[in-house]
């Protein structure tokens, strides 16, 4: 089987390629941080994690909606992309998160504001997929998914700004003029790096998702062809 | 020994960013892995 | 089909609905006046013998000057600061290496009798800022006092009474 160069190929491999030099510049051209030392530089894998993870559940959230409307398969099946790989770079945002802590705060982890949304994001967001996976009937998931989806986005917010609504052991949000120039760069090259793996990820799922609906649709046509109708009708 | 700085912690670093590789390269590999069932079944 | 249509519409506004209320509610409903993450000094000193034996988390910036180590080496004492008011601090866990002067700490354990504070967890806070070395080392207080949730509390307390 030959397969054509896809666009997300391109993406993919553009994301692989900058992950390497924004990594290189943070690990051995940036400076170490004047408290942190070294251990900083696990800033320059954790800050592109977290904001793509909340990226990506936005755009769920906003897929989620559309999918409700109109009902197609391709919205429900970027949806579950979205969500998939943002539940993956959430758990990545957690481990780094906790190695992290056990070097500057001295515990591997607590339960601060900021943490504890941030573990019940991923535990609510694997819940969409739980629920996803027990739904048999594709219109009905469909339908499932997207609600739990947007019921789930609430702790997305509630991440971003509990820092700021209420006390916490983890600091607020950094901005440019916080941060030394020389980290801020390796810091948004692996943003974009991270944002262009996430998509290609998400590109691969979504092509998984309608290529299993495909195939339902040959086993069990009688089960899955009125798209969106109920199963006791 | 420097009060308030912490020194060395490479194993730290080393730790997070291969766990973050290894996390990357298992989903791109389950990826193209149910995608290859999927697309052939 | 069409009735399906409209009855999936009607979840997705009202899944929104729920949503933004959930959310509207843990931002506006005042859920961070009862559930605390950590304690000002202030605040402990406030609730006096009250506070004695529980268990409870206390956050502050470490007073300069006050950091002393038994000459057994087991046992570190220092004080936590608000600006205002200062507990003192006993405890025998090793400090993490950031642990300084005028670094932001949060400890949890209890008061005793003697009005110390005891804990075994002692966690140092870290700030916003990320700088390389020689930049801006120099202690300034206030500007650490900014890592502080509380102080950011109180500059929006006053800006709210300015108005």
């Amino acid at each position: 089987m030959t397969r054509q160069f896809k666009w997300d190929s391109g993406l993919g491999l553009l994301g692989l390629l900058l992950l390497f030099v924004g990594s290189y510049i943070g690990l051995f051209v940036a400076p170490a941080e004047r408290y942190m030392g070294e251990t900083q530089r696990i800033m320059y894998v954790h800050v592109p994690c977290a904001w793509n993870a909340m990226l990506l559940y936005t755009l769920a959230f906003i897929f989620a909606i559309v999918s409700l409307w109109t009902h197609r398969p391709k919205w429900d099946a970027v949806t579950t992309a979205a969500v998939e790989v943002g539940i993956v770079l959430n758990a990545l945002l957690l481990v780094q998160g906790s190695i992290w802590a056990r070097a500057t705060w001295g515990v591997w982890w607590d339960w601060d504001v900021r943490l504890t949304t941030s573990l019940i994001m991923v535990l609510l967001f694997a819940g969409v997929l739980a629920l996803r996976s027990f739904v048999h009937d594709a219109g009905r998931r469909a339908t499932w998914t997207a609600i739990a989806t947007i019921v789930a986005f609430v702790d997305v917010p509630l991440v971003y700004f509990c820092v700021r609504w209420w006390r916490s052991l983890h600091q607020v949000q950094s901005t440019p003029d916080t941060v030394a120039p020389m980290m801020v760069v390796p810091l948004r090259i692996n943003a974009f790096a991270i944002l262009f793996l996430a998509i290609w990820m998400m590109a691969q799922r979504v092509r998984v998702e309608l290529a299993r609906r495909a195939q339902d649709q040959v086993a069990e046509p009688e089960r899955i062809a009125p798209i969106g109708g109920s199963t006791n009708a | 020994m420097p009060d308030g700085v912490i020194v060395g912690g490479w194993s730290y670093v080393i730790a997070a960013y291969s766990v973050t590789a290894a996390g990357l390269i298992a989903y791109a590999w389950s990826l193209v892995h149910r995608r290859r069932k999927a697309e052939l079944e | 089909m069409s009735s399906e249509r409209n009855r999936r519409r009607i979840l997705a506004v009202a899944a929104i609905m729920v949503a933004a209320g959930v959310l509207a509610f843990l931002a506006f409903g005042g859920i961070g006046e009862n559930l605390v993450y950590y304690w000002s000094p202030t605040e402990l000193q406030a609730s006096g013998e009250q506070a004695q034996g529980a268990t409870i988390r206390l956050g502050g910036l470490v007073e300069p000057g006050s950091i002393q180590h038994s000459e057994d080496g087991l046992t570190l004492k220092f004080a936590v600061t608000d600006g205002e008011a200062s507990i003192p601090i006993n405890t025998t866990s090793v400090p993490p290496a950031m642990f300084r002067e005028g670094v932001g700490v949060v400890v949890e354990g209890s008061v005793n009798r003697a009005g110390e504070f005891e804990t075994q967890r002692l966690l140092v806070k870290h700030d916003n800022q990320y700088q390389a070395p020689g930049e801006g080392e120099s202690l300034d207080m206030a500007e650490m006092m900014k890592s502080m949730q509380f102080e950011m509390e109180k500059q929006d307390k006053e800006k709210e009474s300015a108005e």
